[in-house]
């Protein structure tokens, strides 16, 4: 008997090494499967979470091709969370590179399937109004952290440089209208000395903007509305919904109250 | 060396063995002790260790048997327990860096071929491998290593590196390459 064999023999009769039991293999394998899952989720919530932000400065109703629009998506892409993004969609990459499907295909591949999915589904995720309804409950309830997270101040362009801003109509004037912005400042625009039509200017109406920052005073070039998409109104009525049973329960517990 | 059940292949010793037949992993042991030390020696360039790491390798393949699935090849399952070692082994022993992140892995390979064109080797040109094997990156030493030395197939490689099968074939014709330039600036150099 060589030298190898009666070493390993010996120490697997003397229990010296022991086989590690098959289910702590299956343990294992589904705590890592549901960590892949718990980092995934945390990658489409961020995803959507940058898609939330950048669609409130009114980028998904711009042409798709602009150089306008590309220059703006970088001006407010939130850095820190899109460094996040893409350290986690790295980090997903690496633990799945154990298993056959991932590795035996190229990492171009599976990296794009990974990325493709988390934005997909960050984009549904963003859509659905979850960020809005999350927005309302953390002013609501004052959430620090998430006000943070969700009131950031509002970015303009480089000056003398068009940008694009979004908001609500809340005055009108002879010369100007002023607008909303979604942090809760307002920002006076200046009607564009071209002489092009401001009749669509309505007060309440949720409007795009296009202009330059000039002395804090916003110098509109053109404007557009920005329509609410099926998934907004859906949201809307779903918090609209939630406020309903709110205000039902608060008048329920109001009405206990008074009767003890 | 006696086989106790030489009709038996590796896959159905395994559940023999996680059910108490500890005498069977002797069987194992025997089966790829050699092909192991060979693969390790080659693979690693260190002579004096090799027994040691394929030591650690069959301890390791026993407590770890219970997560081997039995459809799948134990063939390729010790040879990845071996090549983790002697790369774990390379990081702590060697001067040589030892990296196996490349752009292999990034792009797909439509063109690589799926299997070499020939496995078979003269004595002479095997003598010269065996002498210019070290002067390669462990890299492309090891493709070429369990190709032509350990006879697995693609499939195999790609499995036992964790790699895309057409990187297999690239890494192969890259480490021909490099072997061949060796040779040449050698000869040149003699």
């Amino acid at each position: 008997m060589n030298t190898i064999k009666t070493t390993v023999l010996d120490y697997v009769k003397k229990d010296t090494v022991m086989m590690i039991p098959r289910w702590k293999f299956v343990l294992y394998s589904c705590l890592g499967v549901l960590g892949m899952i718990f980092i995934f989720l945390l990658t489409v919530f961020i995803v959507s979470l940058i898609i939330f932000l950048m669609t409130r400065y009114g980028l998904t109703y711009m042409p798709f091709m602009d150089m306008v629009k590309a220059l703006r998506a970088v001006t407010v892409l939130p850095i820190v969370l899109f460094v996040c993004a893409v350290l986690l969609l790295f980090v997903i990459e690496v633990l799945s590179r154990k298993y056959a499907f991932t590795f035996r295909r190229p990492l171009i591949v599976t990296l794009f399937i990974v990325t493709s999915t988390a934005v997909l589904v960050g984009f549904v995720v963003s859509e659905s109004g979850a960020h809005e309804y999350m927005k309302t409950f953390a002013r609501e309830h004052r959430i620090a952290p998430m006000l943070r997270m969700y009131d950031r101040p509002v970015r303009f362009g480089p000056p003398n440089q068009i940008s694009v801003i979004r908001g609500e109509v809340i005055s009108l004037s002879a010369t100007s209208a002023t607008i909303l912005l979604f942090d809760e400042k307002s920002i006076a625009v200046a009607y564009p000395r071209s002489g092009q039509s401001t009749s669509s200017f309505v007060v309440g109406g949720d409007v795009l903007v296009f202009g330059v920052l000039e002395n804090n005073l916003f110098v509109m070039k053109s404007m557009r509305h920005a329509p609410e998409s099926s998934f907004h109104k859906r949201a809307s009525v779903n918090a609209m919904m939630h406020h309903e049973r709110m205000d039902k329960r608060y008048a329920t517990t109001t009405k206990n109250i008074f009767v003890k | 060396m006696t086989m106790l059940t030489p009709e038996k292949k590796d896959e159905e010793l395994v559940p023999l063995i996680i059910e108490g037949n500890k005498e069977l992993f002797g069987e194992l042991i025997d089966r790829y002790e050699q092909k192991l030390t060979r693969y390790v020696k080659r693979f690693t360039q260190h002579p004096d260790d090799v027994s040691d790491v394929v030591q650690i390798v069959f301890v390791k393949a026993y407590v770890h048997l219970q997560s081997f699935d039995c459809n799948r090849s134990f063939n390729s399952w010790i040879y990845r327990i071996a090549h983790n070692e002697s790369v774990t082994y390379l990081k702590k022993k060697s001067n040589e860096k030892v990296s196996f992140i490349d752009f292999d892995i990034f792009l797909p390979h439509p063109f690589a071929p799926e299997e070499s064109d020939t496995k078979t080797i003269s004595r002479e040109l095997n003598e010269l491998l065996e002498t210019s094997l070290s002067k390669i990156s462990p890299k492309y030493r090891e493709v070429l290593v369990l190709y032509y030395y350990d006879d697995l197939s693609y499939q195999e490689i790609a499995e036992v590196l964790h790699i895309p099968t057409a990187t297999v074939g690239v890494r192969i014709r890259r480490a021909k390459a490099t072997l061949e330039k060796t040779l040449i600036d050698n000869h040149y150099q003699a």
